[in-house]
């Protein structure tokens, strides 16, 4: 019986060391999560205190491993037609508005705003590589999400200015997909979850099909659903600027 | 050659399977000031028709259809404090009377609001014909736009068309030359506005050029001025803080050295709890100073030909989501010349989908002969309806 102990004692640190640490986790989750290019149609829905749905449809474009992303509403009325560009992984936010034709420029201060009164913000949207500057991961062990073995990878902020001061990834261990993130804020609250689900194979890259964020907090839910995804698409060398936004 | 452009627009439009879409907006209006009430409201139907006919070309247009109710016959200084009714000879040259009323009216509207074709190039964007054109990045003034006449109590509302062409031509990433032609009768009148524009890293920069002629319609006839205007506007942050500014220097008369200056510096901050911050200061020396104000400053302003009553403004804004489908907002202007003040709140409610429902008040604070002294308050309702 001793032995059998010191035995599972053996191959369990063995695994644990075969594990990645931190930082090559987060370099993974942050490919899957930036593909080179790609190119859809995305809905989102908003269900909100009083549970009733708001939904919002847009064309989005992500290019260069999501340091550049443009979104043009085509639904509902109220927004058709506007356009969202943001450049340098999300530092350079512009809006366009259709009706009076202007671009206004966002401050980053803008990341924290809800998109589109969801639970999700500018930031949520684009902030690709843009982790690995402003948090330091750590690997805290292992958790099962949906069944599924997950490396529990905690992302702490390096500097006050950032937007939350703790993000905790579940990351699958058998192709470091993340599967669920909780964010926190500078008191340690539990702010909400984003839970990336229906993952499919599309163009060799493995696309969450479905993306919802659950506020802890309002109690309020928004989901983003793929219509359709391409990623085998390139872009022009001037379509991620203001020029493109206006057309 | 308007005609040859809507009967291109028109045939276009027929073989390009236009998208149509607009909104439905009711609104009332209720103001009570010192010894008076008033009321009037409108409808308006907005009706908008877009379409593609290849990649390279938009052709979009929208007819505008608004009908008033209520007051609808008023008299312009009913809105001003006494003093400012000027003492004109009367009729019969026996002695001087005092003018009672300027009456105007709101009459029922029914106008092309923009109709254009928008031409993309590799090399170049061309738009033709009624179009939106907004220059400045201000957001309660606008010194370097001298297209539009902005309502500081609404300043996010939506402009009319002006009648112009503009090519744009981007020379390099975030770099582009504009210049727009509004055509009138002769050159000398037609309106002239060059921009530059660039982009470096945070911050977007633009130094601008326009002649056009300035004019001010006073009670006793208009002054027409030749026009010189020199911009420059910034865009970007520092140490965190969203920075919006615009400086315009103005040269009235070709030959004249001495320039007028008109300014606003603005700011703006998200906190962590999506309250967002805005303050703008703003100067005019086209304005008049402090206790000079007269009966012809109301005018000037009114019709659109100047920005301001006075000389400083302060303009600040906060906006707060009350959950997801309620925003409240709180707005305040203070001319800091005549130490009167406007303060309103408003409720903003998506109640459903494509229907939105505000509701502003307002209350004015200052001496009954100052800018906001003579109303008490003011209740608008909105309802805006898309499709």
């Amino acid at each position: 019986m001793q032995r059998l102990f010191l035995l599972f004692l053996l191959c369990e640190s063995v695994l644990f060391a075969q594990d990645p640490g931190g930082p090559q986790i987060l370099d993974k989750v942050i490919a899957h999560m930036n593909p080179e290019n790609a190119q859809g149609v995305m809905e989102q829905t908003i269900v909100t205190t009083s549970g009733e749905k708001r939904t919002f449809k847009y064309d989005t474009f992500m290019g260069n491993h999501g340091e550049n992303s443009l979104m043009r509403y085509l639904e509902p009325s109220r927004v058709k037609g506007n356009a969202l560009l943001m450049t340098d992984y999300s530092d350079n936010i512009w809006m366009y508005n259709r009706r009076t034709d202007r671009v206004r420029k966002l401050a980053s201060h803008a990341k924290k705003q809800k998109f589109e009164g969801s639970d999700f913000t500018y930031e949520d949207m684009g902030s690709g590589d843009s982790w690995k500057n402003d948090f330091t991961p750590v690997l805290k062990g292992f958790e099962k999400i949906n069944m599924e073995r997950c490396f529990k990878l905690e992302l702490q902020s390096k500097s006050a200015g950032v937007s939350y001061k703790k993000m905790i990834c579940f990351v699958r261990s058998s192709d470091f997909f993340p599967l669920q993130i909780d964010y926190y804020d500078e008191n340690n609250v539990f702010l909400k979850s984003l839970l990336l689900e229906d993952i499919q194979t599309i163009d060799g890259v493995l696309t969450p099909m479905k993306m919802v964020m659950r506020n802890h907090l309002d109690q309020t839910e928004s989901e983003m659903k793929y219509i359709n995804i391409t990623y085998n698409v390139s872009f022009e060398k001037d379509f991620f600027t203001e020029r493109n936004l206006k057309k | 050659m308007k005609r040859l452009l809507i009967i291109f627009l028109l045939v276009s439009t027929l073989f390009a399977g236009p998208d149509w879409f607009g909104y439905y907006e009711g609104e009332g209006d209720l103001g009570q000031l010192r010894g008076a009430s008033l009321y009037f409201g409108y409808n308006k139907l907005r009706l908008d028709m877009d379409t593609s006919p290849s990649d390279n070309i938009r052709i979009s247009a929208d007819i505008v259809c608004k009908r008033f109710n209520g007051q609808t016959e008023l008299n312009f200084l009913d809105f001003l404090d006494a003093k400012f009714r000027p003492v004109l000879p009367s009729a019969d040259g026996s002695g001087l009377d005092t003018l009672t009323e300027i009456p105007y009216s709101l009459r029922d509207t029914l106008f092309i609001d923009n109709m254009f074709l928008e031409f993309h190039h590799k090399y170049f964007d061309l738009t033709l014909g009624k179009q939106q054109i907004a220059p400045g990045v201000g957001y309660a003034w606008n010194p370097t736009d001298i297209f539009n006449l902005k309502d500081i109590m609404d300043p996010t509302y939506e402009n009319t068309g002006i009648s112009a062409l503009r090519l744009s031509i981007p020379l390099a990433n975030r770099l582009t030359v504009t210049g727009i032609l509004q055509p009138r009768q002769t050159w000398d009148e037609t309106v002239q506005y060059y921009q530059i524009k660039i982009g470096s890293g945070q911050y977007d920069l633009s130094a601008l050029y326009g002649r056009s002629q300035y004019s001010q319609t006073g009670l006793f006839g208009a002054k027409i001025q030749t026009h010189d205007l020199y911009g420059f506007n910034l865009e970007g942050e520092l140490f965190g803080w969203g920075i919006r500014s615009e400086v315009a220097v103005h040269r009235l008369n070709y030959a004249n050295d001495h320039l007028k200056y008109e300014y606003v510096l603005g700011t703006d901050y998200t906190l962590e709890n999506s309250l967002y911050l805005l303050a703008e200061f703003y100067h005019n020396d086209l304005g008049a100073r402090e206790n000079q104000t007269t009966l012809d400053d109301y005018l000037f302003y009114y019709s659109g030909e100047r920005k301001s009553i006075n000389r400083n403004y302060l303009f600040a804004l906060a906006m707060y989501p009350l959950g997801d489908l309620l925003d409240f907002s709180l707005f305040g202007i203070i001319n800091l010349d005549d130490r009167s003040a406007v303060v309103a709140p408003q409720l903003t409610y998506r109640i459903y989908q494509d229907v939105e429902l505000s509701l502003l008040g307002s209350c004015f604070v200052g001496d009954r002969n100052d800018e906001f002294g003579y109303q008490n308050l003011g209740i608008r309702f909105r309802v805006r309806a898309y499709f």
